[in-house]
């Protein structure tokens, strides 16, 4: 488990996590969502050792992270723009990182570079922006850390490939423990692979929910009243994030579940009532409206 | 797929070694292919050359042998001072910038930093790979060098030692350079600012010795720079800042141990605990740099504004300065008056810098004007910088050291006209010979004389700056302290015409003194020892005579000149010209280690030197007989009595008896002399009749003289001034033009 405790982090003056708490559980792969600035690769940089925090710490498995081998040789991280060494060839890569990592499958490695189509031999200087994010996902899932930190990795890649390497990590994780942690732009990339996510603004998390459970316990709504007293008993009796109305037609957000919803409806008269299912991108907009964010315009579709 | 939750094997040191290795290999193959070239066919070539080029060097003169100029050669091609020092530090640098200017990207940042390896075991890790990568290199091309000199005859035991002893040394300037550079590349966010931090580390040190000796150069009246005539060992100390410049000192001291024949290490080793101290401390904030370093520290600048704000005042404050000195160099004021032009341009060559630093540091041009009251700073130090050297500030003009801390002194002329021979007949420089062997021990004499010298010496060097002084007429002379602690200080003074003669009697007229500035027991010995055999010429301007003679019969000679010179003080030099010169030199002029060239003035009190000349056929009459002068052909500068400034030249011949028996006795023909200031002299050209020993003949010939403007008699002067052939100021030029011998050839 990753206990993120009251972490803040500022580049000179600018403030780029602010006392954020948070906490990832094994075995599940964690989301990440935010605009540009949030504080994403902030924070995944901490948790990787690489930043330290200006205050809080970050716990892997009960060992803070920073300056702490035991707890670093639990993560890899996959940055946005890999660093390989120069002129180096896959082959190289790998014997440095089996030296690093002392548990690296190199078996693995030959059969995931030979699926990818990746040529062992040539320099990856030479290769494409796609193949170079595919050969750190390989290298990541044969360190055989248990955490593995990928920063927007699945942005790079093209559709076939980005549905393979949700099935590795699927399989690893249901192998070996393998818990991703992962960032991104675009919350609808997340939402057919994570199971938790957190959304970052401006260095704090507005929410960080398991997703089933977001889904659950977030409804829409929309009703016709045949009296005002029926909207006011729905009102009262319900959670309501949002009400939007036009004419007669109210739509409602709430944060109640679907049998409890439908119980209220069933005591209220209504001409016209009916509940809509939620994409993950609706419920953070609703949620997130609630606290001022208007976050339409900062999640990129 | 096993579970990887466990922990993991540990990391290896070898296979972290290795894998650096590897990715070092850019600066592994140009050191290697550096020391191959050096150490094995540098060495082979230098000692082929060596045995080619001994025969031609040494010729029938076999004072070392081959073996043992081979040895020499290898010594100095493998040994102390050797030039693979420049590799050491190339590689030093090129290590440092390898290993950690992963710091600089973001991308290798985040590789490196999040590996499960400590802070402190990565940075063991990668500097101990450069350490211990070049250590093995220079060991190993330092052991094969030996092996191809050794096998090339050129090693000793003692050579053996001298090349160990280097490759220690190396080693600590290696890890000097290395920890610099490291120290630059992590206080700084981006390689460019690092390469000019490295240089500013590595070179300050050395350009503030370089900057120093300018200054004092520039703008101490009494400065005199002997540091290249005493040696490293008598001059160089210790620098805390600069370990290349311990490295090359240290190098010296024993280059100049060795030259006399002193225990080679002594005093090195004060340079080498001083790199090795400078290595220790650097070693120690590098570490503590890397630690602390922070991986979002990328970018513009350095890692921190304090650091930035003294390397700009570093940099700025002397290049200020020099602005200022510009200005004195080009209207020739290092005496005058601060000029407002020089604090002009120094406050904005301050701002230009501290602006430039800025922008460097921020990556853009609007960072200019940020910390702006920081030019104030730097030019606040400029100025104050300046002054101590201007205003002499610290009174390095004024400085006489307290007698208890002297051990003796030396005082001569700066130029003299006397040559110095070692014992081998190689030149010594003159001032060299004077500092090293003259031990005058009337220290508080000295000291009062000195103190009067460097007062006048500053006075006419402000005197030369401005109309409103005028200048004291003195002798120029230098005057050195040999102090308890082995050091010189050493001024160069004026003293004044009107100082105390018997004063400068106790110092000039002391045995201390005439033994050294004369030489005579040296140039006897020195003959004798070579058994040489010379040519003795009498010389009174005129006429010569000269004989060739034994070194028996010179040390008659320099028997006769001692006696003499027991009257030789400064009241006689001062007051009387002397009346011919003897010189005595070696009769093979090209032979090595034969040649001398003596040469000694003779007064006319001198009378045990006269009967000598007369015993040896030697001996000319002082003036010639007016009789035999034809003509004379004066030359005269006309001055401005009241502004000193020249005005016009002027130049006639007279050939009326009268005029020339009115002029012949007071022509000065002596040329070497000391302690004699002349008055305003004309230039005159005698033709004469030069009577021949033991011959009817009598041929005609010229010489050269000088005659005082006050014993030309006024009719001469008259015609003179008639006479005009150059003016000066302005309008200068040679106004008159005339043939010489049709129209000044006065009857």
């Amino acid at each position: 488990m990753i206990e993120i405790i009251n972490i803040s982090k500022s580049y000179d003056d600018y403030p780029a996590v602010k006392s954020l708490n948070l906490q990832m559980n094994e075995r599940e792969v964690f989301g990440m969502v935010g605009t540009n600035g949030a504080g994403k690769t902030t924070l995944l940089r901490m948790m990787a050792g690489v930043l330290k925090p200006d205050e809080g710490r970050i716990v892997i498995d009960g060992e803070t992270v920073w300056d702490n081998p035991a707890a670093k040789s639990r993560v890899f991280f996959i940055t946005d723009d890999a660093y390989y060494f120069m002129n180096a060839t896959p082959e190289d890569m790998k014997e440095y990182y089996r030296r690093i990592y002392p548990a690296f499958d190199l078996e693995r490695f030959g059969n995931l570079i030979s699926n990818f189509g990746l040529d062992t031999k040539r320099r990856i200087s030479g290769f494409s922006k796609g193949m170079r994010k595919q050969l750190s996902v390989i290298m990541g899932i044969c360190s055989g850390c248990k955490y593995l930190f990928c920063d927007e990795t699945f942005d790079g890649l093209d559709p076939v490939m980005r549905q393979a390497t949700k099935s590795l990590f699927a399989k690893d994780m249901e192998d070996r423990g393998l818990t991703p942690i992962l960032t991104s732009h675009n919350l609808r990339e997340l939402e057919d692979i994570c199971d938790h996510v957190g959304l970052l603004h401006e260095g704090g998390i507005l929410l960080s929910r398991d997703i089933n459970d977001m889904k659950l316990n977030i409804n829409k709504l929309q009703v016709v009243f045949e009296t005002e007293d029926d909207r006011t008993k729905l009102e009262s009796g319900l959670e309501v994030i949002i009400h939007k109305e036009q004419g007669r037609l109210h739509t409602y957000t709430v944060r109640n579940n679907r049998e409890t919803v439908e119980s209220i409806l069933g005591g209220t008269g209504t001409v016209f009532a009916e509940l809509l299912p939620l994409t993950l991108e609706e419920i953070f907009i609703s949620e997130t409206e609630v606290v001022g964010y208007d976050i339409k315009n900062i999640i990129l579709s | 797929m096993t579970s990887r939750t466990s922990s993991s094997p540990e990391i290896q040191t070898r296979d972290l070694q290795i894998e650096l290795s590897k990715r070092r290999l850019w600066i592994l193959a140009p050191s290697i292919l550096a020391y191959v070239c050096y150490f094995i066919l540098g060495t082979i070539l230098v000692l082929a050359r060596a045995r080619r080029v001994y025969h031609i060097w040494y010729g029938g003169n076999m004072e070392l042998s081959m073996e043992e100029f081979l040895q020499q050669t290898t010594a100095g091609w493998l040994g102390m001072g050797s030039a693979v020092a420049v590799i050491t530090v190339i590689i030093a640098i090129l290590s440092g910038f390898a290993g950690f200017s992963f710091v600089y990207r973001t991308q290798s940042a985040d590789f490196y930093f999040s590996q499960p390896l400590t802070r402190k075991r990565q940075f063991l890790n990668i500097y101990l790979n450069g350490a211990v990568v070049f250590a093995a290199m220079s060991f190993g091309f330092t052991l094969i060098g030996l092996l191809v000199a050794g096998g090339m005859h050129g090693v000793t035991a003692a050579i053996l030692g001298e090349i160990a002893l280097n490759w220690l040394r190396n080693l600590v300037l290696f890890a000097a350079v290395y920890n610099t550079t490291i120290l630059a590349v992590l206080i700084c966010k981006n390689q460019i600012t690092a390469i000019f931090v490295t240089g500013i580390f590595l070179g300050a040190d050395p350009v503030a010795i370089g900057l120093s000796e300018y200054m004092k150069s520039m703008y101490y009246a009494t400065y005199y720079n002997v540091n290249w005539l005493l040696g490293a060992r008598l001059t160089y100390r210790p620098r805390i800042f600069s370990p290349i410049v311990n490295f090359v000192y240290g190098a010296d001291v024993w280059a100049d141990n060795k030259a006399n024949e002193l225990a080679a290490y002594g005093g090195v080793w004060k340079f080498d605990l001083a790199m090795l101290i400078f290595a220790v401390v650097i070693g120690g904030l590098v570490y503590f740099a890397y630690i602390n370093r922070k991986a979002e520290d990328i970018g513009t600048g350095v890692v921190h504004p304090a650091i930035k704000n003294i390397l700009k005042l570093l940099v700025a404050i002397p290049v200020a300065m020099m602005g200022a000195v510009a200005v004195d160099v080009m209207m020739e004021n290092s005496y005058g008056d601060i000029h407002v032009l020089s604090i002009v341009i120094l406050v904005f060559v301050a701002a230009i810098v501290c602006m430039a630093t800025e922008m460097i540091c921020a990556g853009r041009f609007k960072a200019a004007l940020k910390s702006a009251w920081y030019i104030a700073i730097a030019a606040a130090g400029a100025i104050l910088l300046f002054c101590v050297y201007k205003k002499d500030l610290t009174g390095f003009d004024r400085y006489v050291p307290e007698i208890t801390e002297v051990e003796d002194c030396a005082m001569f002329k700066d130029y003299s006209f006397r040559e110095v021979f070692d014992d081998n007949g190689s030149y010594l420089n003159s001032t060299q010979y004077y500092l090293t062997n003259m031990h005058l021990t009337d220290i508080s004499t000295m000291t009062g004389i000195a103190q009067a010298g460097q007062e006048t010496q500053r006075h006419n060097a402000i005197a030369g700056a401005t109309e409103d002084v005028e200048r004291i007429n003195g002798n120029d002379a230098v005057i050195s302290y040999h102090m308890k602690n082995g050091r010189y200080i050493v001024r160069y003074v004026t003293i004044p015409e009107d100082f105390d003669p018997a004063t400068m009697d106790k110092i000039i007229g002391s045995d201390e003194y005439r033994r050294v500035a004369f030489g005579v027991d040296r140039a006897v010995g020195q003959v004798k020892k070579w058994d040489a055999f010379g040519t003795m010429n009498y010389n009174v301007g005129y006429d010569t005579n000269m004989s060739k003679l034994s070194p028996e019969v010179f040390g008659e000679f320099g028997e006769a000149y001692k006696a003499d010179l027991k009257k030789y003080d400064y009241s006689l030099a001062s007051s009387e010209y002397p009346v011919g010169t003897v010189t005595y030199s070696s009769d093979n002029q090209n032979a090595y280690g034969t040649y001398f060239n003596y040469t000694f003035e003779v007064y006319d009190c001198y009378t045990n030197t006269l009967e000598f000349l007369k015993a040896h056929d030697l001996y000319l009459d002082p003036r010639p007989d007016p009789a035999d002068i034809s003509q004379l052909d004066i030359y005269m500068t006309v001055f401005d009595e009241d502004t000193d400034e020249s005005l016009y030249d002027c130049e006639a011949v007279f050939s009326e008896r009268d005029q020339i028996e009115a002029v012949a006795e007071h022509i000065i023909t002596a040329n070497w002399y000391e302690w004699k200031l002349n008055d305003r002299t004309a230039g005159v050209t005698v033709s004469t009749m030069i009577h021949k020993k033991d011959s009817d003949k009598s041929i005609p010939s010229e010489y050269y003289g000088s005659i005082l403007n006050s014993d030309i008699p006024q009719e001469m002067l008259d015609v003179l001034n008639e006479h005009i052939t150059y003016y000066y100021g302005n309008e200068g030029g040679n106004k008159a033009s005339m043939t010489y011998t049709e129209d000044i050839i006065i009857d």
